[in-house]
């Protein structure tokens, strides 16, 4: 059993993400880098998709009342066990009555906990990821119980890999969205030249990305939107959709992210500079 | 009949097919067939789809090769023969448009010097379609409402707008799911449940359903919502397959 003595800033329960309703309008969430969630799975020898923890610039304290694996990836928040530094990006051995806390991380916004096994919890429409209203049983609150899965395979991994989270790194690559060739010209190459920075108005459904140029576009049709995409409204702003998107939109898609952008720009902080580039 | 629809790529597994830029009956009859044999023939190879006014989302499968398979879908919607029939239920909504619910029925009443009873008689007299469910969960996006009663949104939206609460914004008429912020003009409240995670499907609606309005007393609103509450409410729906 995993105990959380402190929930910490949103901190959520977390997969790949609840496919097949976006139809009836359910966003589709999930972790929010998923090569952070990916690898921590990994470094445990866990099923590709197993839930983990989410934790967001202030992680939780949990209370361990059995021995098990974690491994902490994503931003490198400084985890403490019983009081002693783990690493990061590695299988770690957690003993039976332990205390995990963690400082915040100097960089990157978004920390995943993997439990060897995963989380047993009852999904609802098919997923163990939080998303408000539809599936609150997956934010984690004090006090709250969570049960440690059997583990079936042995295995896991001590091998020692890399982070992906480059600090200094701004591109973020991008397709041409099904609007981008609405846009002036002028419009166009702004776009793709110039510095952005990401704004304070960001969270889970999307990043709001500042900029000092004059863009502009006009409403569409409501029409299908997803994580990673890159709407620009009539009045100028510029907003990336994240993994709680809604499913459908009317503001003009500029830019469609690659799937590994949506990982690189979810670890960039308020004020911290972006710049798209366009891949062929 | 021939095909006018574009095909664009919309990020590295995913792409849209999109019709003419209007909001027409003809557009919705196109998105809904087309997305309809796409589910029927390609169910393995695609992760979902997700219709819209215009414009028809296909998500793909991650080992599957976007380009490759856009090719095969031209090929098949240059030979389909799309029907015309798209509906497949009327479904029944119960209404109470007291003034405990229908927060912005006076102000409607003002705006449009007309009767808080001829309001209520234009909204529940037209049948309205499920163009497609979108926006927030379980959001049905109707088309058909009266334009005598058509309203802008409120300048300042409301903080909490109840799960049932049925509005006005622009010429479009709808409901709330679940409790939002929202900008739409309140003018009455459904003791239904639009969207229940106990469900397989937890959307009440489809995008092939048509939905009346139909008024109900303070009273009934309370009858029906506690059998709401005990599963016991029957839905009136009528089936429109043959």
């Amino acid at each position: 059993m995993i105990e959380v003595i402190k929930q910490g800033l949103r901190s959520s329960l977390q997969d790949e993400g609840r496919f097949g309703y976006r139809d009836q309008g359910v966003p589709l969430s999930g972790a929010m880098d998923h090569y952070a969630f990916h690898l921590g799975n990994h470094l445990l020898g866990n099923e590709k998709g197993t839930v983990v923890i989410e934790m967001m610039l202030q992680g939780p304290e949990l209370y361990f009342t059995k021995s098990t694996y974690i491994a902490i990836t994503g931003a490198p928040f400084e985890a403490r066990l019983n009081g002693k530094a783990i690493p990061h990006l590695s299988r770690v051995f957690v003993p039976a009555g332990s205390n995990l806390k963690f400082k915040p991380p100097k960089y990157g916004v978004f920390g995943y906990i993997a439990v060897q096994g995963g989380i047993k919890m009852k999904p609802i429409l098919n997923s163990l990821s939080y998303y408000p209203k539809v599936a609150d049983d997956f934010l984690l609150s004090k006090g709250q119980k969570l049960e440690i899965k059997q583990h079936s395979k042995k295995g896991g991994s001590n091998a020692k890999v890399g982070s992906q989270l480059e600090n200094s790194d701004k591109t973020i690559d991008v397709y041409p969205g099904p609007e981008f060739h609405l846009l002036s010209r002028e419009n166009q190459k702004d776009l793709t030249v110039a510095n952005f920075k990401i704004g304070l108005n960001s969270s889970r459904m999307g990043y709001e990305i500042k900029h000092t140029m004059q863009l502009q576009a006009k409403e569409i049709i409501t029409s299908p939107v997803q994580p990673g995409t890159v709407q620009l409204t009539p009045s100028g702003n510029l907003i990336c959709l994240m993994r709680d998107a809604q499913t459908t939109g009317g503001y003009a898609r500029v830019f469609q992210l690659s799937e590994n952008a949506i990982n690189k720009i979810s670890q960039k902080r308020n004020g911290e500079e972006i710049k798209f580039k366009i891949c062929e | 009949m021939s095909y006018h629809a574009e095909i664009k790529p919309f990020g590295e597994n995913a792409f849209l097919i999109e019709w003419s830029n209007e909001i027409s009956d003809y557009n919705h009859t196109q998105v809904t067939a087309t997305n309809k044999i796409i589910i029927e023939q390609f169910n393995d190879k695609i992760i979902e789809t997700t219709p819209s006014y215009q414009s028809l989302a296909i998500y793909l499968k991650k080992n599957i090769n976007t380009s490759l398979f856009i090719q095969k879908i031209s090929e098949l919607l240059n030979k389909a023969c799309l029907s015309e029939k798209v509906y497949s239920r009327e479904v029944h909504i119960p209404v109470c448009y007291d003034k405990e619910f229908g927060l912005d029925l006076e102000r409607l009443s003002e705006i449009h010097n007309l009767s808080i009873k001829s309001i209520i008689a234009h909204h529940t007299k037209r049948i309205y379609p499920v163009y497609f469910i979108g926006f927030l969960p379980g959001f049905p996006y109707l088309e058909g409402l009266n334009p005598m009663i058509s309203t802008p949104r409120k300048e300042k939206p409301r903080s909490i707008v109840r799960a049932g609460s049925v509005g006005i914004a622009g010429d479009q008429t709808g409901v709330y799911p679940l409790d939002s912020p929202g900008g739409w003009n309140i003018i009455g409240r459904s003791p239904i449940s639009f969207f229940d995670i106990k469900k397989d499907s937890p959307s009440l609606l489809k995008a092939r359903d048509q939905i009346k309005f139909f008024e109900i007393s303070r009273e009934e609103f309370d009858t029906i919502k506690r059998e709401v509450e005990n599963d016991s409410y029957q839905l009136k729906t009528f089936s429109k397959d043959d």
